[in-house]
């Protein structure tokens, strides 16, 4: 199983994928930094794809906009998304739920709660 | 306000320190060299500097050595000397500076002093209460990031409209309010902190992965303080972080924007949040 992790800043991939490498060797992990590149990564997988963390604010199309594109798309649509995002509105946390975001995990996060959040994905 | 009077002669000492008692400027300091001025200053000076040394040039170095010594301050410099003023160039000098061609108008002096001492920007403006929720966030997000713990160590309003430091996360603030958001770092602060983010130890210097952990940073401690604005004259979107290094660069701020700044110690070190913010049309 792998776990796309689509956000532009390469610090929080790299705290992100160090976790998942730590506490579930098994799980790969995809960086994408924008929306484009997040299609491109879906596009060319063959089912490996478990599960997405998605940050909001990305250079280019938002991150919300990803959610649309996995929803019109059947082979897609069941994956889970666990959005991270810096920005506390509320709205856009509703946003975010209501277009099918699974969790919505505000940073700075605590490493535990990101690591709960990862386990109900993750943990067989 | 500290006015620190740096000069040699006795004379001329006098001349001043009357003068500065005659503008109810009491806080007041004599240093009869450079290296006693360094050791003498505030965190919040004006120096008043008598120097004829004719070609000499020490006095831009203690300029800058003060800039060392306190980064995220603003020192103000009036230098008082028989050369012809207009062949002193300033502009490259990280400090505000102000040339005053001998003989001396006191009255000219005073009003130099007088605005040099006055924050940039309206301060009626901001309210300084706007800031606590960029503090928070600061602590929360340094502390939460690199596990160390960070203090706040001081709060000002900024006299300068200038910003310097060797590696900044710049958040522009936009909306009903707008503004900007900064924090500064030591070079070296900013490699130990991205290091403890990624718990990796980083040798490299300010790369691309310590710039792009500064704006990380930036980032999350605006996205944090943004929700405390809602609903608000204050209430501002955020972008994307910029992230601007190179020792001793400068950042300038928006004309008339008043700037208070934070400046937090962390591991050894002190790094300052800088916040400009400026209300809607409805405030």
């Amino acid at each position: 199983m792998k776990v796309l992790v689509v956000e532009d800043s390469l610090t929080m991939c790299k705290i992100i994928g160090g976790m998942i490498a730590t506490d579930w060797p098994d799980v790969g992990v995809v960086d994408a930094h924008t929306v484009d590149e997040a299609r491109q990564a879906l596009a060319a997988d063959d089912h490996g794809i478990g599960l997405i963390l998605l940050d909001c604010n990305l250079p280019g199309a938002s991150g919300l906009t990803l959610m649309d594109h996995l929803a019109a798309d059947e082979r897609l649509k069941e994956i889970p998304v666990l959005v991270i995002s810096a920005d506390l509105d509320k709205a856009l946390m509703i946003r975010a739920l209501r277009a099918g975001a699974r969790g919505y995990l505000t940073k700075p996060f605590e490493k535990e709660d990101l690591r709960g959040e990862l386990a109900r994905f993750l943990n067989p | 306000m500290q006015i620190v009077v740096v000069t040699e002669s006795e004379e001329r000492s006098a001349e001043l320190l009357d003068l500065l008692r005659r503008a109810h400027m009491r806080d007041v300091h004599c240093a009869r060299s450079l290296e006693e001025a360094v050791s003498v200053l505030s965190r919040d000076s004006i120096v008043l500097l008598d120097w004829d040394g004719d070609g000499d040039e020490r006095w831009r170095d203690f300029v800058t050595a003060v800039k060392e010594k306190f980064p995220y301050h603003d020192h103000s410099f009036v230098v008082l000397t028989s050369a012809d003023a207009s062949s002193i160039h300033v502009h490259d000098l990280p400090a505000e500076v102000e040339v005053v061609q001998r003989p001396i108008d006191p009255a000219d002096v005073t009003r130099r002093l007088e605005r040099l001492a006055r924050p940039f920007g309206d301060p009626v403006k901001l309210d300084v209460n706007h800031v606590n929720p960029f503090i928070r966030a600061t602590v929360r997000t340094i502390e939460a990031l690199t596990g160390l713990r960070i203090e706040r160590k001081d709060l000002f309003l900024k006299r300068d409209y200038r910003m310097f430091g060797d590696i900044s996360g710049v958040m522009g603030l936009s909306g009903t309010a707008s503004g900007t958001v900064i924090l500064s770092f030591p070079a070296n602060l900013a490699v130990r902190l991205v290091g403890r983010m990624i718990k990796r130890e980083l040798t490299g210097g300010v790369d691309h992965l310590v710039r792009d952990g500064v704006g990380e940073i930036v980032n999350v401690i605006s996205g944090n303080a943004k929700a405390a604005f809602a609903n608000t004259p204050f209430h501002f979107n955020i972008s994307l972080p910029s992230v601007v290094s190179g020792a001793g660069h400068m950042i300038t701020h928006k004309t008339g924007t008043p700037c208070i700044v934070v400046v937090f110690a962390v591991d050894g070190g002190e790094l300052a949040l800088q916040l400009c913010l400026a209300p809607g049309e409805s405030a």
